[in-house]
């Protein structure tokens, strides 16, 4: 896949890292949830170039894409007391949430530039470039790379476009020219795959 | 499982179009597995968001925080936290995530989470589906205050709409709350109506495949958990054409 581009092993598992980041963002949705302006300025602070950069890589039009993130805050912040720590992890409801509108701005909008396939593929590289090494910063974005690796390509391919891109599985196999039905198969099985190499799953 | 189990991993990001999504997540309520996979395989995704991070403009912050400061925040969905914690004691996590899933979606329309509960962009396409499912019915009845108000609903997809037009706002501090009528009579939350304007396309919460009818009343604002008004529109979907 030319979308994330895998990077040498490093010794950097972190999930105590993670555990302590959710209970922080699980308490700052609870005050946030009281009308705690203070704490959502945290938490924004802390989430904002994940959940902006996610939104980006789905919108890919800078200004909308700020739009997009806008309406996407504003919502946690309305729905932050309903966020449920037994049903997954505060980091995977905000970024739910972010990916969901983003979809919706991208399917409603017929941008026919972004729709087009060549468009598209023409403009990974160097894009990839500039945030593959923005995030050698970090530690949790190399494991993620890491955990990629473990992937077959063809896995990576459906799950790039079906989560980065916005696309329906249906697109994805047209665009990768597979049957239908197989599409949604390599997306679940990567998405296995990553979980399971992440331990996440716990 | 079944075969809308493969489903999970493009349901987990977003890439099913509005009427597959439609049928998963009736499935998903009566499936506990795709329910802890979906969990899991959300975290997964969620990691992803590592490698692509770019900050929004500066300015955006400023916005933001202006915004919230004029937004109330929801309140907490309190009503099932008691079976939650029971099975969470005994459960391992997922599981119990599954479990609370399950009882949220199933138990109590109205407290079904999904980020998407407001403003739904897709729900127009949700429900022209259902106007265009080869069984889909309809029956248009007359407020009694003015305006008409007409469900259609389809089987198959198990779905219902309410389209109404030049219907009177609810009195202030009240909202109308629309409901599904199951073959016991017995009225389940199917959502509200928000917003104020008179024309408006809601597509019911709740699955309308095995119901027999809709009803709508006026209750307090935020909606209730059950009717404490008597409807004053009822469609009986026997009568529908």
């Amino acid at each position: 896949m030319t979308g994330i581009r895998p990077v040498p092993d490093e010794s950097a598992a972190s999930p105590t890292t993670r555990s302590s980041e959710n209970q922080t963002f699980s308490e700052l949705l609870q005050r946030a949830g009281r009308g705690d302006e203070e704490a959502f300025a945290d938490l924004y602070d802390a989430v904002a170039s994940r959940l902006h950069g996610l939104v980006l890589r789905v919108v890919r039009d800078p200004a909308q894409a700020e739009e997009v993130t806008q309406e996407a805050m504003v919502e946690i912040w309305r729905q932050s007391a309903r966020f449920d720590p037994a049903l997954g992890s505060p980091l995977s409801w905000l970024m739910t949430i972010a990916h969901r509108r983003a979809v919706d701005r991208v399917r409603s909008a017929e941008a026919t530039s972004r729709r087009d396939t060549s468009y598209h593929q023409r403009n990974r590289v160097t894009e990839h470039d500039s945030t593959a090494e923005e995030a050698t910063q970090n530690l949790e974005a190399r494991r993620v790379r890491q955990a990629l690796r473990s992937l077959t390509d063809t896995q990576r391919g459906a799950l790039e476009l079906a989560y980065f891109g916005g696309y329906t599985h249906n697109e994805v196999s047209t665009m990768l020219g597979i049957p239908l039905g197989t599409a949604k198969t390599r997306i679940r099985d990567g998405l296995i795959r990553l979980r399971d190499t992440l331990g996440v799953d716990s | 499982m079944s075969d809308m189990h493969p489903l999970s991993g493009a349901y987990a990001v977003d890439a099913l179009d509005d009427i597959e999504r439609a049928r998963f997540e009736r499935h998903l309520a009566e499936c506990p597995d795709c329910t802890a996979e979906v969990a899991s395989l959300r975290e997964a995704a969620a990691m992803l968001t590592h490698s692509v991070e770019t900050g929004p403009s500066a300015d955006l912050r400023a916005k933001v925080l202006a915004e919230i400061s004029t937004v109330r925040p929801l309140p907490p969905r309190a009503p099932t936290q008691e079976a939650v914690h029971r099975h969470a004691r005994r459960l391992p996590r997922l599981l119990a995530a599954a479990v609370a899933a399950v009882v949220l979606a199933a138990g109590v329309g109205l407290t079904a989470w999904h980020p998407w509960d407001r403003n739904q962009p897709g729900q127009s396409s949700v429900a022209a589906q259902v106007m265009d499912a080869p069984d889909s019915r309809r029956q248009t009845i007359k407020i009694a205050g003015g305006g008409s108000a007409t469900v259609v609903h389809s089987r198959s997809l198990g779905k219902a709409v309410l389209i109404t037009k030049d219907m009177p706002k609810a009195p202030s501090d009240k909202v109308y709350e629309l409901w599904l009528q199951d073959s016991e009579g017995a009225m389940n939350p199917a959502g509200l109506m928000t917003g104020g304007r008179t024309h408006q396309t809601v597509v019911l919460r709740g699955n309308a495949g095995e119901s027999t009818g809709v009803g709508i009343t006026v209750e307090p604002a935020g909606g209730s958990k059950s009717p404490t008004t008597d409807p004053f529109a009822l469609f009986d979907f026997r009568k529908s054409v």
